[in-house]
């Protein structure tokens, strides 16, 4: 049974914002994620009736946060299934996915990499999986290697051994890219890794608020995911160590909360994972974040894929029957639905993007047009920019008709100008 | 159809600006330069100017213009706008385009520096895409002497 995404749709307030003198058509789902009510409602709650510190206090409403607090942890660990979350909670809360990147190229890549060692990222990663890498190689005197893309912008995995081998200290890799939609096959490069006893760090932002991740399955040593971009609250991110890595992981911030005994001199470290949590963390947004996390799992992370799919294998129906559009703009990405995401990104040689979204705002459309934070792939690919359109579990099929039909007719516009 | 502001925003003479921007060939002498990026969209314009000898205002310059047709437009423009000005002369215009972006009333004395910039005016209710027209103004604030390059 699908989900009913009219119901759906209503626990979303801000689907039914006019802009523009139109009806908001929210396909900006790869920047971040719209939020529903429950979210909403759980985080100005939270103020409302249990704001505390966590882990400080013996009165009522700081146990009380703090026993939500941790449920949350918990409940993000089982939903990506973390294996035997319970005895050890492999989950650490930061900022955003960028800042778990960098905590681990700070803390356990910084301590584990030696000169020459090789580090290996795709062609298609967000900034935020690349420069930590290029930083942390450059004072390594280590060797990053960008993983080839071929034309249809997925991983050519000819370049498997060459590119994965025996000074391979790590291989972190984008699951799902925001710029191309391309999934990428994590599990093969998983299995090569493993093979030279690299370790994989991957770059779920994309992934984990679209489709079933299971780190037991993947067996990766890193997963790190923004809960933004899937319901939740901005400022936060998620970061998933496996556990022989947690367990001699060095703390990267060091203060209250991380510590159990200090004295003038020195001082030792709390519990996995409060160690790496110094100072009062974002209470309020992972308690709604919870909301979030409980939300997915009602519609379920598989139904919500085969959603995804559906509205994507319906879009690219529409631009195979579409001559115009066909003729006078590029998708980029891969042609088969299997490995591909609810993202379409598209070029066209009539008009810059920053153009063309300024027509489809007109017309209510949110798109974002840009380079995405993947400037090398864009350079490689020869455009300056792109326009992308990325869905979710409420847009529709009708905002997706509405949508080439708002694209084609701002095209058309430069083009009859030409 | 598109709004008023959009179709006012996008009309043919901007289009043809963007399309063909003016002042494209090279010039003789080369003795100031300026370049401004924009960070957050990656357009680019880059100014090679030849100022006559007291170094008093510009005698000719070549436009090199990447990027949206706002951001191009409205280099063309400007670019038609400053040969011959005193540097004076093209602060002020550049005073009167802001006051417009603003939405600040500009007098018709005002609007005759302006020139073809009118047609900007729309930004004013379009302000992300302000920066856009800003970005060839940015260069020219950050025009620098060169060792005069002989092409
Ligand atoms: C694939 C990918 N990686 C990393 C990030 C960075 O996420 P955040 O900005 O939440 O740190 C994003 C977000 O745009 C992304 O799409």
């Amino acid at each position: 049974m699908n989900p009913n995404i009219s119901q759906i749709r209503k626990d979303f307030p801000i689907l039914s914002t006019i802009v523009n003198e139109k009806q908001l058509v929210y396909l900006d789902n790869a920047a971040t994620s719209q939020k529903p009510i429950q979210v909403i409602n759980k985080l100005t709650d939270y103020y409302k009736n249990t704001n505390s510190n966590v882990h400080r206090g013996v009165h009522t409403l700081s146990g009380k946060a703090t026993d939500e607090f941790e449920d949350v942890r918990l409940k993000v660990a089982k939903f990506i299934n973390a294996p035997n979350y319970k005895q050890m909670n492999p989950i650490i809360w930061t900022r955003n996915t960028t800042e778990s990147i960098n905590i681990i190229s700070m803390t356990w890549a910084n301590d584990n990499l030696e000169e020459n060692d090789e580090i290996v990222v795709t062609a298609m990663e967000h900034h935020s999986n690349l420069i930590p890498w290029q930083r942390l190689c450059k004072r390594k005197k280590a060797k990053l290697k960008i993983f080839p893309i071929n034309n249809n912008q997925e991983l050519d995995l000819k370049y498997l051994d060459e590119y994965i081998n025996s000074n391979t200290k790590l291989v972190s890799i984008v699951h799902s890219s925001n710029s191309m939609g391309t999934i990428n096959p994590i599990k093969t490069l998983i299995k090569k890794a493993k093979s030279v006893n690299a370790k994989v760090l991957i770059d779920g932002a994309q992934s984990v608020p679209h489709m079933p991740v299971d780190v037991t399955d993947l067996d990766c040593d890193f997963l790190v995911f923004s809960a933004h971009k899937m319901l939740g609250p901005t400022g936060l991110g998620i970061l998933y160590v496996k556990k022989d890595i947690l367990q001699n992981l060095e703390p990267h911030f060091l203060g209250g909360e991380m510590v159990l005994d200090v004295s003038y001199e020195s001082a030792t470290w709390n519990d996995i994972p409060m160690k790496f949590e110094a100072g009062t963390p974002n209470i309020a947004d992972v308690i709604a974040f919870g909301s979030a996390i409980d939300y997915l799992n009602d519609i379920g992370m598989s139904k919500i894929r085969e959603h995804e799919s559906e509205l994507t294998a319906f879009a690219l129906n529409i631009l195979d029957e579409n001559k115009y559009l066909k003729n006078n703009s590029t998708l980029f990405g891969p042609k088969n639905i299997l490995n591909r995401s609810g993202v379409l990104t598209f070029h066209s040689d009539i008009a810059h993007p920053h153009d063309l979204g300024t027509l489809l705002d007109n017309e209510g459309i949110a798109v974002r047009t840009g380079h995405h934070c993947t400037m090398p792939l864009m350079k490689s690919l020869g455009v300056p920019a792109t326009l992308r359109a990325s869905f979710y579990i409420y847009n529709t099929e009708e905002e997706i008709t509405k949508f080439f039909e708002c694209y084609s007719k701002s095209l058309r516009f430069f083009d009859n100008v030409r | 159809m598109y709004d008023e502001k959009i179709l006012t925003l996008y009309n043919s003479i901007i289009q043809n600006h963007s399309r063909a921007p003016q002042n494209q060939s090279p010039i003789n002498l080369i003795t100031h330069q300026a370049i401004a990026i924009n960070k957050f969209c990656g357009d680019e314009v880059q100014l090679n100017l030849k100022y006559n000898q007291n170094n008093f205002n510009i005698s000719d310059l070549q436009l090199i213009a990447k990027g949206c047709s706002i951001s191009i437009a409205s280099s063309s423009i400007v670019s038609t706008l400053i040969i011959g000005l005193s540097s004076e002369k093209i602060n002020l215009t550049r005073q009167i385009f802001e006051k417009m972006l603003d939405n600040q009333n500009i007098t018709d004395t005002e609007i005759m520096l302006l020139g073809d910039l009118i047609y900007f005016q729309p930004l004013s209710q379009i302000q992300i895409r302000k920066k856009c027209s800003l970005l060839i103004w940015k260069s020219i604030e950050n025009i620098k002497p060169l060792n005069p390059i002989e092409i």
